[in-house]
C-alpha cells in the first residue's frame, strides 16, 4: 500500500489528472486507487515492483505511461571511499553505497523518503535480512568510512530515539529495534558498524542508526546511503532504487569507492541493461500483430529506454529475470481493454474423478434419507476431537498457529457434528445431519508423513433417538450400495454401554454406531438424546 | 362377517342367470347364438350345464326334466344368497358363493364406515373407498387456501451446490477432474512454481506448517527446480540468484492453494493439448472473521496446449464467467510469482450493481515449466469458491454455512435455485 497525499502526488504528476482519470491510468496500469479521504490517498501495490512503493516512484511510472520519455540516470565521480575490512565476512560480507548532493528536503519528501526505506525493509528486503539501508546526512561525515565488526560489548554509540550511549549487545537488548531484529545478528560474536574516520559510529546494521550521525532533517543537503547484506549483485539493485528515487527529488548522484580486500568497486552503477527480446515471443503471448516501431513506444511507456533499435531496463528495475517480464509490460501499456478476448480452441474431453462420483452418490443418498448436509473444518481442537469425546489418539498437530482455539487436524467428524448440534441447539427438532469429509492422520511412510481418508457421519438428535433408528439408516445406505456388513458389538467410551457396535465391512473394521453417552452429550453441553455413526468410505474405492 | 358383492347383489335383486336362462327356454327352445344374446349368457350356460338343467343338440338349447322343475323349486343359490342378505351364514354354503365371487369378507372397520353413509366425513380412509360408501358420505370442506405446515427434507450443502456446479461447468469444457494431498511439502506448495524460498508468502504468519520433513521428489526434478532457482537453469531466465536450500523445500504445511495439485500434475507428465481441472480445500494461517476462514476451498484450472496467449486466456474466463450468470468482464493485469503477465478478472454483477473480483490468472512462468520440460504455454486461473458462494446466498458471514458455527436454520431454508439466478 502506498499511503500519500493527493496535493503532493499530483505535484509529481506532470499532466493534469482528475481523481477518476488517475484510478483508470492506475487501473490499466495494474493498480487499484483503494482509498480516498480527503486528501489523503492509498494506492495498492505490489512487492513485486519496489520501484512503485514510493509517491517519485509511481509517480515516474505514471508520467512515463502518460507520454513522457524515459530518461537515463547518470553517476559522477567522487572517489570517495567506503573501506570493508575483512571482520563483516561472517556477518554481513557486503555493501554498496552513494552519496547524493543537491536535495532539498522538506516535511513531504522527507516523510516519503522515510517511508520509503521502512517499506523496501519490510518487503523486498525480507525485514532487514536481505539488504538493510542506511541514510545519513553526508556533511557531517568524515570520509573514508570503515564498514567492520565490532565485539558487541567493545562498541558503543547513542542509538537513535535514545539519549544515553548504549552498547551492541545493550542495543538488543534494550532498543525496540535491537528487539525486534536481534535475531539477524544471532550467534555472531562481532556486529558490523559504519564508522567514520573521526571514529564516529554512524550506525550498527542491520539495527539502528546513531542518533548523531544517523538521522537526515529537513537541513539536510547531502546524504551517504549504504546498502548491507549478503547479496552483491541484490544490494546494487536495490541501492538503485533509493538512488534513483533521490535524482527525481532533485538531487545529483556521486559514486563511491567500495574497497575490498582483493577488490575495488565503484557504486552505484546505474547503466540501463540490455535486454533480447524477441518479436515473436512477444507477438504469441500477447496474440497481436505489433510493428517494430510499436512495440518500442509500448516500451518506452513502461520506463524502458530504447537507442536505436536496441531496448534497454531502466536501472531501477529488480523484477525483470526473463523476457516474459519484458512482454508483461508491453501488456500493460496495451492496456487491458484493448485486447479482444478469444475463446481458446482447444477440444478435449472431461471427466470426473471416481470418487468424486461416488461421494456425490452416497451423499444424495443421506439426503434421501432425510439428513442435511454439513461441512465442518478440519482444523480444530484436541478437546474437541479427544477431550470431550473421552479417548485419545494420533493426530496431525500444529505448530505456531495464528489462531489458538485450534490446535490439530481432524481424525473424526462426529464431534464436529456434535459441536455444530450444539449451535443449533434452539432450532426444530429432530436434527439429523450428516457430513462426507475427509480426515487426515500421521503416517510415517507417506511422502507427506499423512494419510487422508473419507468419512460418512450421520447423527440424529431428538427427544427420543434411539440404536434401532440410526441403524435403520446404515442399513439403508449399505443396501443401496449393495455392499454387505455386520455389526459386533463392541465398548467404546463415546456410547452408551450395550448400545454401541463396531461395523465391519469385508471383514475390516471401518466405523462405529450407536447412542452417544450422556457423558458426552454433557460435555458438548446436548440436552437430546442423539445417536450417530461415523464409518470410512475407502471401501466404496 | 359376510356381505354380498355387488354381483351377488344384482343377482338377488334380478335372480341369478342360469335362472332366467331357464325361464328363457321355458317359453321356446332357443339356438346357442340366439341365447347368446342374453345377459351374462356365459355364466348362465356354465351353471344351467352343471346344475344339468340343459342339452345342447345341433345348436339348439333344450331343458332336461330337472330344468323344467326348477321352476317350481327353491334354487338353494338364490336361498343363499337370501340368507347373507338377512345376515345369516354357513361356512359349507359360503363356498359356492365365494368361488363366484357373489359374497366376500367384511371387517369391523368396513361395516362402522357403513354407518356414515349419509353423514359428513373428515378423513376418506380405505374403507370408505374399498366399501362403495364414498359414493353416500359428504366430504367435510377444508381451508384449503391455509398454507402447509413446514418440514424439512434432507438438503445438500449450498456450498457443495456451487461444487456441482463448477464440475458442471469444468466438465462441459472438456476438463479432466485432478486431485492432490491436502499436507504438502513445501516443494509442492511452492518450490516447483518457482515462488522463491525467501518470498513473504512462505512466512508462518499465511503458511501453516507442520513439524517434520516430507520426501521430495525424483532427483532429476529436485535438481532442475533448485537450477532454475539459483541461476534460471534452460528457462531463459536469470533466476532468483539465491541459494537453494532443500531443507526448505522439505518442509511440511497444510496446502496454501490448489496450484500443488496443479504442478504435481505437470510434473507427472501430460500429454498436451491438456485440460485440467481441480476442487479443493485450502488453508491460511490467519485469525478468522466473517468473511475469512483459515480453511476454505480454491477451484482452479490449466490449459496446456499450443497458440495460447493473453486473449485466449481472457476469452477463456470470460466464457467460465458466463456460466455464473456474469456476462459483462473486464481484466486488470497484477504480479504473481508463477504467472507472468497475471491477470484479475472482475465480473459485473447486476444484483450488486458493482464489480466483483473473483478470479486470479496467468500465464506460467517458463521458469515453472522448464524444470518439467513443457514447452507448450500454460493458461491457468483460480478462485475461492466461498467468496462466489457468499455472493450467490448473499451470506453476511462465512460462519453462517461452514464450520460447527453453522446455522442449521439458514441450511434449511436456503433458496436451492439461487444457484440459477443471483
Amino acid at each position: 500500500m502506498l499511503n500519500t497525499s493527493l496535493g503532493y502526488f499530483n505535484s509529481l504528476i506532470k499532466k493534469k489528472l482528475s481523481l477518476d482519470k488517475l484510478e483508470d491510468v492506475l487501473f490499466n496500469m495494474g493498480f487499484e486507487l483503494d482509498e480516498v479521504k480527503g486528501d489523503e490517498i492509498a494506492i495498492e501495490m505490489t512487492a513485486e515492483r519496489p520501484d512503485l512503493l514510493c509517491a517519485h516512484g509511481l509517480a515516474r511510472a505514471i508520467n512515463h505511461y502518460l507520454g513522457e520519455k524515459p530518461r537515463e540516470y547518470k553517476t559522477r565521480k567522487s572517489g570517495y571511499k567506503v573501506i570493508v575490512e575483512s571482520t563483516v565476512k561472517k556477518v554481513r560480507p557486503f555493501t554498496v553505497c552513494a552519496v547524493v548532493k543537491n536535495l532539498k528536503f522538506n516535511e513531504d519528501n522527507l516523510k516519503e523518503i522515510i517511508d520509503y526505506q521502512e517499506k523496501l525493509h519490510s518487503t523486498f528486503a525480507r525485514g532487514r535480512k536481505k539488504a538493510a539501508i542506511g541514510i545519513y546526512p553526508f556533511e557531517a561525515i568524515t570520509t573514508p568510512i570503515y564498514y567492520r565488526a565490532e565485539k558487541p560489548e567493545k562498541l558503543s554509540f547513542i542509538p537513535l530515539d535514545f539519549s544515553e550511549s548504549m552498547t551492541g549487545k545493550e542495543i538488543l537488548e534494550k532498543h525496540p529495534k535491537g528487539m525486534d531484529y536481534k535475531y539477524l545478528l544471532e550467534g555472531c560474536d562481532k556486529y558490523p558498524i559504519f564508522i567514520d574516520s573521526k571514529d564516529e559510529i554512524l550506525s550498527m546494521p542491520p539495527i539502528i542508526n546513531s542518533a548523531k550521525l544517523g538521522k537526515i532533517t529537513n537541513n539536510t543537503k547531502e546524504v551517504f546511503i549504504e546498502f548491507s547484506g549478503h547479496n552483491m549483485e541484490t544490494l546494487k539493485k536495490t541501492l538503485n532504487l533509493i538512488v534513483t528515487a533521490l535524482v527525481d527529488f532533485g538531487g545529483e548522484v556521486y559514486s563511491m569507492d567500495v574497497v575490498y580486500k582483493d577488490k575495488k568497486i565503484e557504486t552505484p552503477n546505474l547503466n540501463s541493461e540490455k535486454i533480447n527480446l524477441k518479436k515473436c515471443n512477444a507477438e504469441s503471448m500477447l496474440g497481436l500483430k505489433l510493428s517494430d516501431k510499436e512495440i518500442f513506444s509500448l516500451l518506452e511507456k513502461t520506463g524502458y529506454l530504447i537507442k536505436g533499435s536496441k531496448i534497454f531496463a531502466p536501472c531501477y528495475r529488480t523484477d525483470i529475470l526473463h523476457e516474459v517480464d519484458v512482454i508483461d509490460d508491453i501488456a500493460r501499456a496495451y492496456e487491458p481493454g484493448n485486447f479482444i478476448p478469444e475463446f481458446p480452441q482447444v477440444s478435449t474431453i472431461g471427466n470426473l474423478m471416481r470418487n468424486t462420483r461416488i461421494e456425490t452418490k452416497v451423499r444424495e443418498l443421506v439426503v434421501g434419507l432425510g439428513f442435511q448436509e454439513v461441512f465442518t473444518l478440519l482444523l480444530t481442537s484436541r478437546e474437541e476431537q479427544f477431550g470431550k469425546m473421552r479417548r485419545e489418539g494420533d493426530a496431525i498437530l500444529l505448530d505456531a498457529q495464528v489462531d489458538k482455539s485450534i490446535n490439530m487436524i481432524r481424525v473424526s467428524l462426529l464431534p464436529e457434528l456434535l459441536r455444530v448440534l450444539k449451535t443449533n441447539q434452539h432450532y426444530e427438532f429432530p436434527q439429523k445431519i450428516f457430513e462426507v469429509g475427509k480426515v487426515l492422520f500421521p503416517d510415517k511412510k507417506s511422502e507427506t508423513r499423512s494419510r487422508e481418508t473419507t468419512h460418512l457421519s450421520s447423527v440424529i438428535s431428538n427427544s427420543i433417538s434411539t440404536y434401532e433408528e440410526i441403524s435403520s439408516v446404515l442399513n439403508s445406505i449399505f443396501s443401496n450400495l449393495n455392499v454387505s456388513y455386520k455389526l459386533k458389538e463392541t465398548e467404546d467410551k463415546r456410547f452408551i454401554k450395550g448400545r454401541v457396535a463396531k461395523i465391519i465391512v469385508n471383514g475390516k473394521e471401518s466405523g462405529i454406531i450407536g447412542e452417544i453417552c450422556p457423558k458426552v452429550l454433557d460435555n458438548f453441553k446436548l440436552d437430546n438424546p442423539t445417536t450417530g455413526f461415523e464409518l470410512d468410505l475407502d471401501f466404496l474405492n | 362377517m359376510y356381505v354380498l358383492t355387488e354381483e351377488g347383489e344384482k343377482y338377488l335383486k334380478n335372480k341369478l342367470p342360469e335362472i332366467n336362462l331357464v325361464k328363457e327356454l321355458s317359453k321356446k327352445e332357443l339356438s346357442v347364438s340366439e341365447a347368446k344374446k342374453l345377459e351374462n349368457f356365459n355364466i348362465a350356460l356354465q351353471w344351467a350345464k352343471k346344475n344339468q338343467w340343459i342339452e345342447i343338440e345341433k345348436g339348439v338349447m333344450k331343458l332336461t326334466e330337472s330344468g323344467k322343475s326348477i321352476l317350481e323349486k327353491k334354487y338353494e343359490v338364490e336361498e343363499y344368497l337370501k340368507e347373507i342378505k338377512s345376515g345369516k351364514f354357513d361356512e359349507d354354503k359360503m363356498k359356492i358363493l365365494l368361488t363366484r365371487n357373489l359374497v366376500r369378507n367384511v371387517t369391523e372397520k368396513e361395516l362402522e364406515t357403513k354407518k356414515l353413509i349419509g353423514k359428513e366425513v373428515v378423513d376418506v380412509t380405505p374403507e370408505i373407498i374399498r366399501s362403495g360408501v364414498w359414493r353416500d358420505v359428504k366430504f367435510k370442506k377444508y381451508n384449503v387456501e391455509f398454507p402447509g405446515k413446514k418440514i424439512y427434507p434432507g438438503k445438500k450443502h449450498p456450498l457443495n451446490l456451487v461444487f456441482e456446479k463448477i464440475r458442471e461447468v469444468f466438465i462441459e469444457m472438456g476438463f479432466d477432474e485432478m486431485q492432490g494431498p491436502l499436507v504438502e511439502t513445501a516443494f509442492w506448495n511452492m518450490d516447483s512454481m518457482f515462488i522463491p524460498q525467501d518470498h513473504p508468502a512462505r512466512d508462518i504468519q499465511d503458511t501453516f506448517y507442520l513439524s517434520g520433513e516430507g520426501d521430495l521428489p525424483d532427483k532429476k526434478i529436485v535438481k532442475n527446480v533448485k537450477e532454475v532457482h539459483e541461476t534460471g537453469g534452460n528457462s531463459g531466465s536469470k533466476g532468483w540468484n539465491i541459494k537453494w536450500v532443500p531443507e526448505i523445500a522439505k518442509q511440511l504445511l497444510l496446502r496454501t492453494h490448489t496450484t500443488s495439485v496443479t504442478y504435481r500434475t505437470l510434473a507427472g507428465g501430460i500429454e498436451t493439448p491438456c485440460k485440467r481441472f481441480c476442487i479443493g480445500r485450502v488453508f491460511r494461517n490467519e485469525a478468522s472473521d466473517a468473511t475469512h476462514l483459515p480453511e476454505f476451498h480454491h477451484a482452479e484450472g490449466f490449459i496446456a496446449a499450443n497458440n495460447l496467449n493473453i486473449r485466449t486466456l481472457m476469452g477463456f474466463i470470460k466464457s467460465f464467467y458466463s456460466k455464473f450468470g456474469l456476462d459483462e468482464v473486464k481484466f486488470k493485469f497484477n504480479y504473481n510469482p508463477y504467472t507472468e503477465p497475471s491477470l484479475e478478472a472482475f465480473g459485473y454483477s447486476e444484483k450488486l450493481g458493482r464489480w466483483i473480483e473473483l478470479i486470479n490468472s496467468g500465464i506460467f512462468r517458463p521458469e515453472s515449466l522448464s524444470p518439467y520440460g513443457i514447452k507448450v504455454p500454460v493458461i491457468a486461473w483460480g478462485f475461492g469458491i466461498e467468496r462466489l458462494a457468499m455472493f450467490i446466498y448473499g451470506n453476511k458471514s462465512i460462519k453462517e454455512i461452514l464450520g460447527h458455527t453453522c446455522d442449521l436454520k439458514y441450511l434449511r431454508n436456503y433458496n436451492l435455485l439461487k444457484l440459477e439466478k443471483w
